[in-house]
């Protein structure tokens, strides 16, 4: 895991030239406890995310894509501090945000173990530009000085953290409050963060419901008056209305009828060029994914296998797991051949991952090595990373 | 492929008779499968697709009723007019279903085995030995390791994918003419569906059983599909064979719904989107019931309804207008060339 972490951070280094990085997610772990018995003691671990690392640039669109139970919706609900995270960082806009949803004593304890304690050591090598920055800080202001500015004012930190970063649920049903009005559910949260006043809330509302196609006299209706895709635009406009910098999409679509499903995914691209929004857009459908992401990172059982710009993905695929999510997917299209792969046997349970890579017992190309040593995940092309031992031999 | 009707489906109507009112959810249905083959039917939801093959088998809801004049002759037989009796003898012994969720549909306090032995029971004059043995085979032949113990467990200690197995390995233990697969790989996950999907291809192989495969998924019907039926709102809105179907689609909502779908094969724009929103069955629109989403359409739509017309052998279109469909077709695809 501590060389998968290197690997992450020096290839975050090579690709960052020119672009923004608005998000970069660096070795994310997240376990949940199986508890048993009397004590409700922790017998086992779920490890839904383990060891995930990749970035999001600003204005793109990036592509999540794995099977259920790969640990792509725990990715983002980390992400969101819905869940806590095990350990990992998760880096906004150039900033460490892992603590800003601790507690002051913990958070103030992170920021001592993640950087204060490895800058008083005296062969002190910054390993990213976020060491460079927060060791500049140390050097002029003290420790206490650092301190300040990472856990100082946390809670107009976290404000502006869930305004720039919001979320569209997958289920249009459960997302909505059945007994508040579109308006209030729509304005709660600009209200909140003072980013209207009260006296304006009807009339950004307004702007909100037209801006997803959804007519503004309905502003007063509730939730069960409408239908999935246009409670799906409801729960976009909620995001919009945030004006936020990224939006992480949890299979937005994929509860809709697919006449439906098109209509939501052209709204959703429309407002990314007008807004310069920014997407995490995650999904099990790769068909979806190539069509809307510019870059994808494939995940299975809380790794990722793959990241590439889009077309490089979907011409080389490089990971035996990639190239056989690809060749699975039904094509509407009797005349088109491909190669089909059909995979043996299950994804195997979080709680007990084969060893070494974690895709090797269903591999058709596997060899002795992959059940031993767990992959590192290396940048084989520009910008295209792939953790397998021998990538491109399926 | 013989050209052999083992199921005509004619005229079929099943109302719904709710507080709210009657819901048509089968309005006026025609469809055949001949001997050996996949017939896919392909819908959103709301379209009729299931309500009409649970008819087939007549296992709605005591709401739902099936009206007079629909036909469903199964093997020359009229299910229609048989009693319950003769029903429950065809059912699980000549038609054989599977459902979306193998883990309702099973039962969670019987052993899978205990499950599939009870159609063997049943159908055949076999006592229990030979009847666990009988599962055990099937069990291994749906592809399920270790049969042997396998066969002793409850649905809740197997995977999506087992259970779907399962599920198949019970459907075909009798050997049924025609298998109803009702979404049957939407609950797994794609590298699931492909292995549930290869199953299903080479049982049909093996036993020549035909098969009606339901789904939302265009894709799944464009691989496993011989012919296809397009159904909206409880009403077939065109058949044909399945290159003709994705080829040279000829009713509005066809075309439509092939546009508007990411596709792994070719690059795309920018989704083509069916306007509007899926009919609300107590509320279909006057005339055609496609007319208020319709961008072909006329005047003359939104009057009356058009009847299924069959344009080409094998190809019925529901649409007063699908020549403009063609042209559409054409444009779009001149549009690729340039």
């Amino acid at each position: 895991m501590t060389n998968n972490k290197t690997v992450a951070t020096n290839n975050a280094q090579n690709t960052n030239e020119g672009k923004n990085v608005l998000l970069r997610v660096d070795n994310l772990v997240k376990y949940f406890p199986i508890k048993a018995g009397v004590f409700k003691r922790t017998v086992a671990w779920v490890k839904a995310v383990d060891g995930v690392s990749f970035e999001v640039y600003e204005g793109e669109t990036v592509g999540l894509v794995g099977e259920s139970g790969c640990g792509k919706t725990t990715v983002g609900m980390a992400l969101l501090r819905l869940y806590e995270p095990t350990s990992g960082r998760i880096i906004v806009n150039g900033e460490d945000t892992t603590h800003y949803f601790l507690p002051m004593r913990k958070a103030k304890k992170y920021v001592r173990s993640t950087y204060i304690n490895r800058f008083q050591k005296d062969d002190f090598t910054p390993q990213d530009d976020l060491d460079i920055k927060y060791y500049d800080i140390f050097k002029k202001n003290g420790e206490n000085g650092l301190l300040d500015y990472l856990v100082g004012d946390l809670e107009n930190k976290r404000l502006s953290f869930r305004r720039n970063i919001q979320i569209v649920f997958q289920d249009p049903y459960s997302s909505l409050d059945p007994r508040m009005r579109v308006k209030n559910i729509l304005a709660e949260g600009p209200l909140a963060h003072k980013i209207i006043e009260k006296s304006q809330a009807i009339e950004a509302v307004g702007k909100g419901l037209e801006e997803v196609g959804i007519h503004t006299t309905h502003m007063y209706r509730f939730p069960h008056e409408f239908s999935g895709g246009q409670r799906q635009r409801i729960g976009i406009a909620r995001a919009l209305l945030m004006n936020p910098k990224l939006i992480i999409a949890d299979e937005a679509v994929a509860a809709l009828d697919v006449s439906i499903r098109s209509q939501v995914i052209n709204l959703m691209m429309d407002l990314q060029k007008e807004h310069n929004l920014t997407y995490l857009f995650i999904s099990h459908d790769l068909s979806l994914i190539k069509y809307i992401s510019s870059r994808v990172v494939v995940m299975y059982l809380g790794k990722v296998v793959e990241t590439s710009p889009k077309e490089e993905l979907f011409e080389t695929p490089l990971h035996p797991y990639t190239k056989a999510l690809m060749s699975a997917i039904p094509v509407p299209n009797p005349e088109f051949k491909k190669q089909r792969i059909i995979l043996q046997g299950d994804v195997p349970s979080p709680v007990n991952p084969p060893s070494g890579c974690p895709f090797h017992p269903r591999c058709p190309v596997a060899k002795p090595i992959c059940s031993k040593e767990v992959p590192l995940l290396r940048e084989v092309s520009p910008d295209h990373i792939v953790a397998c031992h021998f990538p491109g031999s399926l | 492929m013989e050209k052999n009707p083992l199921l005509i489906v004619r005229n079929l109507r099943t109302y719904f008779y709710t507080e709210d009112g009657v819901v048509k959810a089968v309005d006026g249905v025609d469809f055949e499968v001949y001997e050996g083959e996949t017939l896919g039917i392909v819908g959103e939801s709301g379209s009729g697709k299931s309500v009409s093959s649970l008819a087939v088998l007549r296992l709605l809801d005591p709401k739902g009723k099936i009206e007079e004049g629909s036909e469903i002759i199964f093997n020359g037989k009229s299910l229609l007019e048989l009693s319950e009796d003769e029903m429950r003898r065809i059912r699980g012994n000549d038609i054989a279903m599977i459902f979306q969720e193998p883990m309702v549909a099973l039962n969670p306090v019987f052993t899978i085995g205990d499950q599939i032995m009870e159609a063997i029971l049943l159908h055949r004059d076999v006592d229990k030995k030979a009847a666990r043995q009988m599962a055990i085979d099937m069990l291994n032949k749906v592809g399920i390791p270790e049969p042997e113990k396998r066969i002793d467990e409850y649905p809740h200690e197997l995977s999506g994918g087992m259970r779907q197995r399962a599920m198949i390995a019970m459907a075909l233990s009798c050997r049924p003419k025609l298998l109803i697969a009702d979404e049957p790989t939407t609950a797994l996950d794609v590298t699931i569906q492909a292995q549930i999907l290869e199953l299903m291809k080479e049982l049909q192989r093996e036993y020549g059983m035909a098969i009606i495969l339901i789904t939302h998924d265009v894709g799944v019907i464009a691989e496993n599909a011989d012919r296809v039926v397009v159904m909206y709102g409880g009403k077939v809105m065109e058949t044909s064979d399945v290159q003709t179907t994705f080829k040279k689609p000829k009713h509005p909502y066809t075309w439509g719904l092939l546009n508007s779908i990411p596709r792994l094969d070719i690059e795309q724009e920018r989704l083509y989107s069916i306007p509007g929103m899926v009919p609300d069955p107590l509320h279909f629109p006057a005339g055609c019931r496609f007319s208020n989403r319709c961008e072909f359409g006329e005047e003359k739509c939104s009057v009356e309804m058009p009847p299924l017309v069959e344009i080409e052998p094998g190809h019925m279109v529901r649409c007063f207008f699908h020549q403009k469909v063609e042209e559409a077709q054409k444009l779009s695809k001149a549009g690729e060339g340039a």
